[in-house]
């Protein structure tokens, strides 16, 4: 069910891009999308926290040149990616690979979703409805008033 | 800065002796000790009053043989910006912490000595022991009044970034709202130690919990308004671990406001609530370490520094101690009445709470993942935004959904005829409002949805607001306007509003993340671009040079269709002994109706100021953040008044004359 979501989520996040892609734009325009959105899947080495894009770090500045340098050169997103990994580590990539190590980060909701489900589940068939015959009084005040007859207020102590 | 020294010396004594006699009052039983106690958590409050006005005055006299005074602040920083120095580091943070935190506890101690004679000693007590722990760094290890040997000339000042009015609302905020978790933690310690719920004592501790959330979500929106002005790339959230940690204890309370609601109402969910609480200051002291630590990287690296193990011992020491108590009195947090059937507002509030707990584990993972995967494979994995959107985004359109039902459903069961009617208008106009935007050509499906729900959340609201007056009767010929009705349901007003505001914020982050345009241009003087509509016109360079400051404004004619020609001037600061960090301040026009943002950021330029280059966005709907986040405030407010609360007065006096013994 949780494998379904993700999936629903990811197609929700790719139907996204479909106006970017359907919409008229120059070449230059086009260039500078898919630069900016490769850059901003790069976290950038040497700043703290910043994506290539988001960067004025010289060696940001020079990523991004070489992304558009690739991308003269005709390579796909996927060997884009794969440059940069190699050359700087997996780190590097701000969107963690669905494999290895970083599957855990992946995995780890998933796997605390599904433990909360399952836990609310349990406690709500192990306590069998049964009728209560008090109607709709407030529970809440009813407390408060045997709280303050049995605990009177600092106020009242004699 | 003898007497600021002497203040913290004489502050550390006096928690000390705050913590004894709350020590003496639960073993004496005598509520002699508990008023001692009380006294000197108002004393506290005073002292440190004296050691912050005391580093107040070392910024504005410029005092630079303070370490910490000649470290953040400098000759050519105005008045305003040097007051908020008080912040910009580690010390003055942590100073201002525990000044937050002594003003807030004398007020709760003298709330719970009035109170409850079993429960005030330890809750004076556990304030007293936090206060000490803060105070105790401040004196022994991180003093903000250390002194330089040889003072110099002038300081060094704020990091370029900081010099912004958001400088002197954000840190503030935040610190305020991480610390003021202390205090509901400290209500619910007392009735875990003393073995005791006390109605009155949950009803007060909800509302220090209604202030922490109020002002964590204050700070957290500020925080977004600050980087969206500033950091120049249009954004307004970047899943940075120092915006995470502090959403996390904000989604802790937004789960425990939930779960306090049925508690209140039905008494379920009382264990899980307590558990909350004590969940909200791990996370809030969590938070205020990972800022200080440095352990993550951030955009907020500005504050790093060496506390952190001492601090990360302190959240494991108390946690243990409170996860013990919590696990010892768990019988007496259990729930009296079952729930009863799934349609029904306490199944409603289990599921929102649910939906939360998933939005903080996914968060609180990604954010320490990075640390975890180096600890085990000595490489640190990036966990960016694509990560948090693909996770939290269906969670948070699951949750909007939920939002726009569960309220209007009744509490313990609806039948499905009763759950329909109540809820068949919000559906039906969700439903129109995604059938007019596919028809009108919206074709992100993720957009419809998002806009759909939100005004599920948005409808529902004002009908419940509608209900709420309709079902309260004037109570009399002299109470028939509708202003008097809508405020004799001031909590069930309140939350409307803050839902209501959950739907604007909601169309204005959809709006922004779905349709924003983006473009890199490279202007010639007199050269134009157009993007969105927008037409950009580049009129020249104007260097302006001020001591310790060079700032470059870039002219722009911004003309649009319809709407008057204005003039944008983004510029570009370089401040002396900072140069390779020019710091951008990006302008922003919002137009209306449309509500878009056009953004535009100064980014390059020849020498000579014949070409620059500029990045320019256009936001849509960004501006409904900001009412979002202000009509919140406005419902918290409403919510949390002091005075809402009791119903029930005159009844309950006469009973509590009686002696209190057996």
């Amino acid at each position: 069910m949780n494998l379904r979501a993700t999936a629903a989520a990811l197609l929700l996040v790719a139907s996204l891009s479909v106006p970017a892609v359907l919409a008229e734009e120059s070449d230059a325009d086009a260039l500078y999308a898919r630069q900016s959105r490769l850059a901003d899947q790069l976290d950038c080495p040497v700043c703290q926290g910043q994506s290539v894009k988001e960067s004025n770090a010289p060696l940001a500045r020079q990523m991004r040149a070489l992304i558009n340098e690739k991308i003269a050169d005709g390579a796909s997103d996927e060997e884009i990616f794969d440059f940069f990994e190699t050359r700087y580590g997996v780190g590097v990539l701000r969107d963690p690979p669905k494999q290895g190590l970083a599957l855990g980060v992946w995995l780890g909701p998933i796997i605390a979703a599904a433990a909360g489900v399952l836990a609310v589940g349990v406690v709500l068939l192990r306590r069998r409805p049964q009728p209560v015959p008090t109607a709709d009084e407030n529970l809440g005040e009813l407390e408060a008033r045997i709280d303050r007859l049995r605990h009177p207020p600092n106020g009242e102590r004699t | 800065m003898v007497v600021g020294r002497m203040a913290l010396g004489l502050a550390f004594g006096v928690a000390v002796l705050q913590l004894t006699m709350s020590g003496l009052a639960v073993w004496r039983r005598s509520p002699g000790f508990t008023d001692a106690a009380r006294n000197a958590a108002i004393v506290l409050a005073a002292v440190v009053t004296i050691a912050v006005s005391t580093l107040a005055a070392g910024f504005l006299s410029q005092d630079f043989s303070i370490a910490f005074v000649a470290d953040t602040s400098s000759r050519s920083m105005p008045l305003g910006l040097t007051i908020s120095a008080l912040w910009g580091g580690q010390e003055g943070s942590l100073l201002f912490w525990a000044w937050g935190l002594s003003l807030f506890s004398a007020l709760a101690a003298w709330r719970m000595s009035k109170r409850d004679d079993a429960l005030a000693p330890w809750g004076i007590g556990t304030l007293a022991a936090i206060a000490l722990f803060f105070i105790g760094v401040l004196v022994f290890v991180s003093s903000p009044f250390q002194r330089l040997v040889v003072a110099p000339v002038d300081g060094r000042g704020l990091n370029p970034l900081l010099w912004d009015s958001g400088m002197q609302v954000h840190p503030p905020m935040l610190l305020t709202g991480y610390m003021s978790f202390t205090i509901p933690f400290a209500f619910a310690v007392a009735m875990l130690a003393a073995g005791r719920l006390s109605q009155d004592w949950l009803r007060e501790m909800r509302n220090w919990m209604l202030v922490a959330w109020a002002i964590q979500g204050a700070g957290l929106l500020l925080g977004a308004w600050w980087a969206y002005r500033v950091l120049g790339w249009g954004g307004y959230w970047g899943w940075d671990p120092v915006e995470n940690v502090a959403l996390l204890p904000w989604l802790a309370a937004t789960a425990y406001i939930h779960s306090a609601l049925a508690q209140e109402r039905r008494g379920q969910l009382r264990a899980w609530s307590v558990g909350l609480v004590l969940l909200g200051f791990a996370l809030a002291v969590f938070g205020t370490f990972v800022v200080r630590s440095g352990i993550l990287t951030s955009v907020h690296s500005f504050a790093l520094s060496d506390v952190g193990p001492i601090f990360l011992t302190f959240v494991g020491i108390v946690m243990v101690i409170a996860v013990l108590a919590f696990l010892y009195r768990l019988p007496l947090l259990r729930a009296p009445l079952p729930i009863e059937s799934l349609a029904s507002k306490e199944a409603g509030v289990l599921l929102n709470n649910l939906l939360l707990m998933a939005v903080l584990v996914a968060v609180l993972w990604g954010t320490v993942f990075p640390i975890f995967s180096e600890l085990v494979q000595g490489v640190r994995i990036a966990v960016g935004p694509p990560f948090y959107a693909q996770v939290t985004v269906p969670l948070l359109l699951f949750m909007l959904g939920l939002l726009g039902i569960g309220p209007l459903l009744a509490w313990r069961r609806t039948t499905g005829r009763a759950a329909w009617r109540a809820t068949r208008w919000p559906i039906l106009v969700t439903v129109v409002v995604s059938a007019v935007l596919l028809a009108v050509g919206m074709r992100a499906g993720l957009a419809v949805l998002g806009f759909g729900l939100a005004a599920l959340v948005g409808v529902g609201a004002l009908l419940e607001v509608v209900r709420s007056v309709r079902a309260r009767p004037a109570a009399s010929a002299d109470e028939p306007r509708i202003a008097l009705r809508l405020l004799g349901s001031r909590r069930r007003l309140g939350s409307n509003i803050a839902h209501f505001s959950i739907a604007v914020f909601a169309i204005g982050i959809v709006g922004s993340a779905s349709f924003a345009q983006e473009s890199a241009v490279r202007l010639a003087l007199g050269e134009s671009a157009t993007v969105d509509g927008h037409t950009v016109t580049f009129r020249g360079l104007r260097p302006l040079s001020q001591p310790g400051l060079t700032t470059i404004y870039a002219d722009l004619d911004v003309a649009r269709g319809d709407q008057p020609p204005a003039r944008l001037t983004p510029s570009r600061r370089i401040h002396a002994g900072w140069e390779n960090q020019p710091t951008s301040d990006v302008a922003i026009r919002t137009t209306f109706p449309a509500l878009d943002d056009l953004y535009v950021l100064l980014d390059e330029w020849e020498p000579d100021g014949s070409v620059a280059s500029f990045r320019i966005l256009v936001n849509p709907l960004v501006p409904l953040l900001w009412v979002g986040g202000v009509l919140y405030f406005i419902g918290v407010l409403v919510i949390a008044w002091p005075g809402a609360a009791p119903r029930r007065a005159p009844a309950a006096a006469s009973p509590a004359r009686q002696p209190a013994g057996p």
